[in-house]
């Protein structure tokens, strides 16, 4: 291939509010997943597996997490002498008037940094976010989308039975010559029809994405890119392109969960990273995870850097996780740093980093809905002298008051 | 760019004494404790203590070495100053330039250590299991005024025999060295780390060989001709966890001992981290049969079995109801259905047939890289 024939656009401008509080501090971009990655881990290695040397993050708001993460790119071995991570925000984008802009919609964002994909020299765009988990092979794509000749090629999975928190995707139809005929939402009611989502993954020329640009700029356009490309695949040539791994759409704190919930069976695992596709992360140099004699783990994922000694089933631990003897996690994702005091017991929770469980508190949610946990919290079991009765005190900054995912209270 | 003071890892020992794990890698690269190398510990404490040069001297079998180090970003160590540089043996017109000792070595590589202009030349074995703070030493070379400093341990008296033993007068002043004394008059040996003037070293060194009498060794030639010199020389005694495993067994238990949480170590001491190069792996999987007791396990591995007080490296897999007690298991390796082993030592992709047996005894099995064990005879087929 030849240096640089495709740069990469991750637009990281998802709505995250449905993720909340997991979500209150950092892009949907940034959220941990299975025990070690981020979700940016799957499109930037994606990228760079396929030979892409050049990708701008654009996002709407702060890249600290992002950048903190990725930094130079080394880990994917973006730190060469070609091209390299850009990033982009609205908020530096235009100083002066960023408030205005954020409302407008990323569009202008994607204009006022167009250059990049200029200077890139690259003929082609591929366009991904992160909410979208899966492991594609974009030269797969490169080479359908040379092969059909059209315009655009989007990316799609067939799903044959689609659940309530899918109908805020896009679906589409596809005709017999393979060209992407319409896109509707999603809805419940045509589930019975096998449904063709759009992963939201686009390749097309680089002075095509830049024409559509420049064009809903000049015709002073609020609105997203996504909404523009949505527009485009119906009124240009777009040839669909079927990815059939693993997908999953993480728009709620249910399918975050599940996703990670899914790493538990082999064949997902096998799917998402175990595949040639191999996923990269920011390497943090961890000691060994230890198992004390009294740890009982069970169907469980952990990474490097824990002390378990305690009892974990059915659970997704992440880093430097420490398990205290007798206590229990059950059918939970324990962030990075987090603690869980002796005798304290977990059912479908999601802790987020650094928390702390003091000894003896129980925490128990629901399949359909964890208990979720902010990061940096303190959770403890204080016996209320009056009433005798434990209370749940969450020393955290903030409380959302959107989200229903506060502590729930067992005696 | 003038480093105040440069390392130079000598890492060129065969280790014979680790038979099946020394035959195709050098000693520095045989894994250790789950996620690290030997030498990871070495090129750690570099890190940690600030200095930014380091040359690493290799000879015997380089390859798995010089792979594992590369340009040394996984220890921080790929700075504009120096970072880290692989020094060979090489042809020269002098003729061939093999390292006959440890100050052999150095000699032959001085215009590497001349072209960064050190004053101050810190010399170390690839060889050792320890966490050190070459900056305190460094601290005492110069508030001693020394022109050579020789870090020393105490040992038990009855192993002292074993050591390069160091007698020093109440000022830490060395003043009389011995190889391998059969009756010691102290118990400090030597750790084979030094601290060198260059300017000093150099100009020893480069006449010694310059009149055919030649200075290999650090401890059998350099140190005794520093003392009869009237040098000052002094011993800075470490006092923490150091390890030198040479053979087996010594290995294998520096290892067991290494899985406790409350090691000596301190491993999880994230002021001061032991760096390795951590391939690409997902967390480790543990199913619903699997029993892990008393153990370390690292990122890739699949678990089905049952491990009891053993080190599971990257990317091993344990078939179900097999089980693995006291060993160390290397990276890759796959163990099938119903294996027994037990004190033993499996080298890195290593492959354990179903019901295959490797039980150790007073002796540790060592199963070597690449090793098939167990599977069907030609008869049995």
């Amino acid at each position: 291939m030849r240096k640089n024939k495709i740069c990469g656009i991750l637009n990281l401008t998802e709505h995250r509010q449905a993720l909340y509080p997991l979500t209150l501090s950092r892009p949907i971009a940034s959220l941990p997943f299975c025990s070690r990655y981020r979700l940016i881990d799957f499109p930037m290695s994606d990228l760079t597996t396929a030979g892409v040397e050049t990708i701008g993050v654009f996002l709407n708001d702060s890249l600290r997490s992002i950048y903190d993460h990725v930094r130079s790119g080394k880990e994917w071995g973006m730190d060469s002498i070609h091209g390299g991570l850009f990033f982009f925000s609205s908020i530096t984008s235009d100083p002066g008037n960023g408030q205005r802009r954020l409302m407008d919609g990323d569009i202008y964002n994607y204009f006022k940094n167009m250059e990049f994909i200029e200077k890139s020299g690259a003929e082609y765009a591929v366009v991904m976010g992160t909410k979208m988990l899966c492991n594609i092979d974009v030269q797969a794509v490169l080479r359908n989308h040379i092969e059909q000749g059209a315009d655009i090629t989007v990316v799609y999975k067939t799903m044959d039975q689609l659940t309530e928190s899918d109908q805020e995707m896009s679906c589409m139809t596809i005709g017999e010559d393979g060209l992407v005929q319409g896109l509707r939402s999603c809805t419940l009611r045509h589930s019975e029809d096998k449904a063709l989502i759009n992963m939201e993954i686009y390749l097309l020329k680089s002075t095509l994405l830049m024409k559509m640009i420049r064009n809903v700029v000049a015709e002073n356009e609020h609105c997203n890119l996504n909404d523009v490309l949505h527009q485009a695949i119906v009124n240009l040539p777009t040839n669909g392109f079927e990815y059939t791994g693993y997908l999953k759409n993480i728009n709620s704190v249910k399918n975050y969960y599940d996703a990670n919930m899914d790493m538990l069976q082999e064949a997902n695992m096998t799917a998402l990273l175990k595949g040639s596709q191999p996923i990269h992360t920011k390497v943090k140099n961890e000691a060994p995870t230890y198992y004390s004699d009294t740890s009982d783990v069970r169907d469980s994922l952990v990474a490097n850097g824990c002390v378990i000694k305690g009892e974990v089933n059915h659970s997704v631990i992440f880093r430097n996780v420490t398990v205290e003897k007798n206590a229990t996690v059950d059918s939970s994702l324990v962030m990075q740093g987090s603690y869980v005091g002796s005798g304290a017991e977990l059912h479908y929770v999601i802790l987020d980093k650094q928390v702390r469980i003091e000894a003896n508190t129980k925490l128990i949610g629901t399949k359909d809905k964890p208990i979720v946990i902010e990061k940096n919290s303190v959770i403890s079991r204080i016996l209320e002298e009056n009433t005798g009765l434990p209370i749940v005190e969450d020393t955290s900054d903030r409380i959302d008051e959107k989200t229903d995912y506060h502590p729930t209270l067992f005696p | 760019m003038n480093d105040e003071v440069i390392a130079m890892i000598l890492a060129g020992g065969q280790g014979s004494r680790l038979g099946k794990l020394t035959r195709t890698i050098a000693k520095p690269a045989v894994p250790f404790g789950g996620k690290y190398r030997i030498i990871d510990f070495s090129l750690s404490n570099c890190s940690n203590s600030g200095i930014k040069t380091v040359g690493v001297v290799t000879q015997y079998q380089p390859l798995e070495l010089n792979s594992h180090i590369g340009n040394g970003s996984h220890w921080g160590l790929d700075n504009k100053e120096g970072g880290v540089t692989i020094l060979q043996p090489h042809s020269s017109l002098d003729g061939e330039k093999w390292f006959e000792g440890t100050a052999h070595a150095i000699y032959q590589n001085i215009s590497y250590i001349d072209s960064h202009h050190p004053t101050y030349l810190l010399i170390l074995s690839g060889d050792h299991i320890y966490k050190m703070d070459y900056e305190h030493m460094l601290d005492f070379h110069k508030r001693k005024k020394a022109t050579a400093t020789v870090a020393v341990i105490r040992v038990p008296f009855e192993e002292a025999s074993r050591f390069g033993i160091m007698n020093t007068d109440n000022t830490d002043r060395i003043i009389d060295f011995e190889e391998k004394p059969s009756e010691p008059k102290s118990n400090l040996a030597s750790m084979g780390i030094y601290i060198f003037n260059w300017e000093v070293l150099r100009r020893y060194l480069t006449e010694s060989h310059a009149t055919g009498q030649n200075m290999d060794d650090f401890g059998k030639n350099v140190i005794p001709s520093f003392l009869a010199n009237g040098e000052n020389v002094f011993a800075y005694a470490f006092d923490g966890y150091w390890k030198d495993v040479g053979t087996i067994r010594s290995l294998w238990e520096a290892n067991m001992a290494f899985i406790d949480p409350n090691h000596e170590l301190n491993i999880r001491d994230r002021s001061w981290r032991i760096y390795s190069k951590n391939p690409v792996a997902p967390p480790h999987y543990l199913t619903g049969a699997a029993k892990v007791r008393e153990s370390l396990v690292v990122d890739g591995c699949y678990v089905a079995g049952e491990v009891e007080h053993s080190i599971i490296s990257q990317n091993v897999k344990i078939g179900a109801n097999s089980k693995v007690k006291d060993s160390i298991i290397m990276s890759n390796t796959v163990i099938g259905k119903n294996v027994t082993i037990e004190h033993a030592i499996v080298g890195e992709h290593a492959v354990f047939a179903d019901n295959a047996q490797v039980i150790g005894d007073q002796e540790i099995e060592v199963v070597g890289y690449n090793e098939v064990v167990g599977g069907l005879t030609d008869e049995e087929e």
